[in-house]
């Protein structure tokens, strides 16, 4: 059997966080979550995860200040990265899109259904080549 | 201070732009500007004092006057300075509210999702799930409010994104037309729809545009009585697409026409009480028109009803390289 694929998300509304774990969950997920940047970063490296769902406004450390240093390391650079956020500026945007991120999300925009689709999709596109 | 502001007029010029406001409406600069007006009325004075006057009492007379306008100057640029600031806070207040409240609207509307999900929804009795379609439904209503008033802070901010390509209006137009025929029906308004088939690519954000003909639609529809029918053309004109709705309502007072692109804007008459919403639809539709190029704007006449245009940069030649 194939091993469930991790994916740790850094968020601190925690409704938000249980609606979107309970329906990765049920797609075969094993989903771990922190509320703020730099518990956030720990659980990264703890747990090397598939994806990593990212919102910008966060205690601690900013979706920016988190995306540079994923960017930064070696053993974490090549993990996707979705961000889900309210902000939808284009200068916010671009910038985390110059940062490597796979796909940009404003929540608002989105149904649950749609954005673990999105999950998906990326988590496909993204898999190693064995 | 005078001269650093005038060395540094480049950088008036970035705080100007920075307060969201025109120059001439800019507390910076109107400071400079008065520091002119200061030098000169200095000199004339002491011309004039100097031809009348012993030279003591001329030189005192241009002290005093200096200081007057001095005085004055500096009072006016201050409370224009309170204002445009105060107007600046009031347009970050909006995007900051709409932003926190959108937070808690996407948390509730994931969790519905979540509720109505196949796999849950079969435990439920009808009587819930048809509270549950409620909530869902007015919980979109909320995020599409807030929505709009984020378009509004941005584009009271000029800072709204445009994501322009070449589509056709006509195609926009009919799904416009579909998504309010049912609000149309009720309100017995029949909608007759000339579409320009040959002649209808524009180059624009055709997310927003659609927002415009919904927004101009629904308006038409609204004011229109029972039994009659709204006209929808587009057509070209002068290198340019034109859009075009006329309904026949009972149009639009004259002395209101000047205000109906304002933010927030209720015409006075019979219609004051009848239309919900935030009253920001024509505002944003000038600013999306606008801001993709075309030009706005309305004939109305009090008895026969009103027509609403706008044009649109006609389509790109897509440049092969």
């Amino acid at each position: 059997m194939e091993t469930k694929q991790k994916i740790v998300i850094l968020e601190d509304d925690l409704a938000l966080v249980k609606s979107l774990a309970s329906a990765l969950g049920k797609n075969g997920c094993e989903v771990f979550s922190a509320v703020d940047g730099e518990t956030g970063l720990r659980l990264i490296e703890e747990k090397k995860p598939d994806l990593i769902v990212l919102d910008i406004v966060l205690p601690r450390k900013s979706g920016f200040e988190v995306m540079e240093e994923i960017a930064s390391k070696d053993g974490l650079k090549g993990i996707p990265v979705v961000v889900l956020t309210n902000l939808e500026s284009s200068h916010d945007v671009n910038r985390m899109l110059e940062l490597g991120v796979k796909a940009f999300l404003v929540k608002a925009n989105y149904s649950l259904d749609e954005v673990v689709g999105k999950i998906k999709e990326t988590l496909e596109k993204s898999k190693p080549v064995k | 201070m005078k001269k650093d502001g005038f060395l540094d007029s480049l950088n008036i010029k970035k705080r100007c732009e920075s307060s969201g406001v025109g120059l001439w409406q800019c507390p910076h600069f109107l400071f400079v500007v008065m520091g002119f007006v200061n030098i000169f009325a200095i000199l004339t004075t002491n011309v004039v004092a100097r031809r009348f006057a012993e030279p003591e009492i001329a030189a005192l007379i241009v002290l005093l006057v200096s200081a007057f306008l001095f005085i004055i100057g500096h009072t006016v640029t201050r409370s224009f300075e309170h204002i445009v600031e105060a107007s600046r806070l009031k347009s970050e207040f909006v995007s900051i509210v709409s932003h926190e409240l959108r937070s808690p609207l996407s948390a509730i509307k994931w969790n519905l999702d979540l509720v109505n999900s196949p796999d849950s929804k079969g435990s439920f009795s009808s009587e819930l799930l048809s509270s549950l379609t409620l909530i869902d439904e007015e919980n979109e209503k909320m995020l599409r409010l807030v929505n709009t008033l984020l378009e509004v802070s941005r584009a009271d901010d000029k800072r709204i994104d445009f994501s322009p390509k070449n589509f056709s209006l006509s195609e926009i137009s009919f799904k416009a037309v579909k998504s309010l025929s049912s609000f149309a029906k009720a309100s017995n308004v029949g909608i007759a729809f000339t579409p320009d088939k040959d002649l209808d690519t524009v180059f624009a954000d055709p997310k927003k545009i659609q927002v415009v003909i919904e927004n101009l639609i629904d308006n038409a529809v609204r004011y229109s009585p029972g039994g009659s029918s709204v006209d929808i053309s587009v057509s070209a004109k002068n290198g340019d697409v034109l859009w075009r709705i006329a309904d026949h309502g009972s149009g639009i007072p004259k002395e209101e026409q000047a205000s109906v692109f304002d933010k927030f804007f209720r015409a006075n008459n019979v219609f004051r009480y009848r239309s919900g919403g935030l009253g920001v639809g024509l505002y944003l539709a000038k600013s999306f028109v606008e801001g993709s190029g075309g030009r706005i704007g309305f004939e109305s006449s009090e008895g026969k009803g009103t027509a609403f245009w706008f044009t649109l940069p006609a389509k790109k030649a897509v440049i092969k390289s």
